[in-house]
């Protein structure tokens, strides 16, 4: 279990849909509403809300010239963009295929198989506000495998994977790079059987962009 | 002009289309312009935060996924974080959070497609919010539209730590039953 239950996270709800909550607070409560729809749900309504403030700021006139500038610079990115990809290709084909090899047999292995085959478990990674922003299948074997997959409203940008194995203990396992949105992270580490074992991205200052409670699926 | 829905600019330009990005700039920069400008109180500070908003928001297109909210919304969370990130390193600066949103229920503009549906929901957050108690609006106004934490709405309020929390909590929760209640009775 996580080290916050629903009346703290609904205490705290507020600031977290506002955008305002840091530290070993917003991950505790992040903690807890990945594994309480009934949390997530409350704070997914106050987030709608707070959401909306943003509306209520008057429109404003940009100076001369802007929209042209802003154009061209989307031109100038999109030529960027087209060269990053290419030289990027064989790198997201090699990751792609590890990753078939890594999901393949554990997702053939079903109630049916060998005791010994090895299960892979989905959980979200859940970013601020309670929005999924990705997904970490780990298998269970020791080490185990693990697939970060990063796909929604994480700034571009390298962050550390950082296990957490509860009770204040942490350490790196390595480092995901977020470009045009998207990430992936493809590895193997030894994860802790408690049930409050995360796994989070932290930014190069320090505090978690989003994370995903690992043994959540063992656990109901 | 382009005369389509939000979502349709944003996957224009997922697939690369120069005109949906040249329109999805000419729709929306006043919108992200103003907000920028509201939060970091300086022409200049609002450009660069305006122009990296709208390059995100380009770069980002293809993972847009509208279940999980509309483009206007994305796109000033977008806006919101940067200049949120400007205005740390940029503080103090004096902010007054009676001037800084629109409570005259003239609802700004947007987008033909949902023009009817974000300016009614703008408009119930507007009288909603001018329903709080003074305390709470401002601190919500400091916490939603600024990014003040709690901590930092206490220093500027001289008030204690809990009471910023409790103005937050208290305030956000009236506005969640306010538009809860409203949408219930339609």
């Amino acid at each position: 279990m996580s080290g916050v239950g629903c009346a703290a996270t609904r205490d705290a709800a507020p600031e977290l849909a506002l955008g305002i909550l840091d530290g070993a607070e917003r991950a505790e409560v992040l903690l807890h509403i990945a594994s309480c729809p009934r949390c997530q749900h409350y704070v997914g309504e106050l987030a709608t809300v707070a959401d909306g403030l943003a509306r209520l700021a008057p429109e404003a006139e940009p100076p001369a010239g802007f929209a042209r500038r802003v154009q061209a610079e989307l031109r100038g990115s999109r030529r960027r963009a087209r060269r990053r990809w290419t030289a990027g290709i064989a790198a997201v084909a090699a990751a792609a295929a590890i990753a078939a090899a890594v999901i393949v047999p554990a997702v053939e292995s079903g109630p049916s198989a060998p005791a010994a085959a090895p299960v892979l478990h989905s959980v979200a990674m859940v970013g601020g506000n309670g929005v999924r922003v990705g997904h970490v299948a780990v298998s269970n074997t020791n080490p185990a495998s693990i697939v970060v997959n990063v796909d929604y409203s994480v700034p571009d940008g390298t962050y550390s994977l950082v296990l957490h194995a509860g009770g204040g203990a942490a350490h790196r396992i390595g480092a995901i790079t977020i470009a045009e949105g998207r990430g992936q992270w493809i590895g193997a580490a030894s994860v802790p059987s408690r049930q409050d074992a995360t796994l989070a991205l932290s930014a190069p200052g320090g505090g978690w962009v989003c994370q995903a409670a690992l043994n959540q699926a063992q656990a109901t | 002009m382009w005369q389509v829905a939000d979502d349709a600019l944003v996957a224009g330009m997922a697939a690369g289309d120069p005109d949906a990005a040249s329109a999805f700039v000419e729709r929306f920069q006043r919108r992200i312009f103003g907000l920028a400008l509201t939060i970091v109180g300086e022409p200049r500070a609002a450009e660069d935060v305006a122009q990296e908003a709208l390059l995100r928001a380009w770069r980002h297109a293809a993972v847009f996924d509208p279940r999980r909210g509309s483009v206007v919304t994305w796109l000033l969370t977008i806006t919101r974080n940067l200049a949120i990130d400007a205005l740390r390193v940029r503080r103090p600066v004096a902010i007054d959070p009676d001037t800084l949103v629109d409570l005259s229920g003239a609802a700004p503009g947007r987008g033909p497609a949902d023009a009817a549906v974000v300016t009614d929901d703008v408009g119930r957050l507007q009288e909603a919010l001018t329903t709080l108690p003074d305390e709470q609006r401002r601190a919500i106004v400091l916490a939603g539209v600024v990014g003040l934490s709690a901590r930092e709405i206490s220093e500027r309020e001289n008030i204690p730590l809990g009471t910023a929390k409790t103005r937050i909590r208290a305030g956000l929760g009236r506005l969640r039953l306010a538009m809860a209640t409203e949408e219930a009775a339609e």
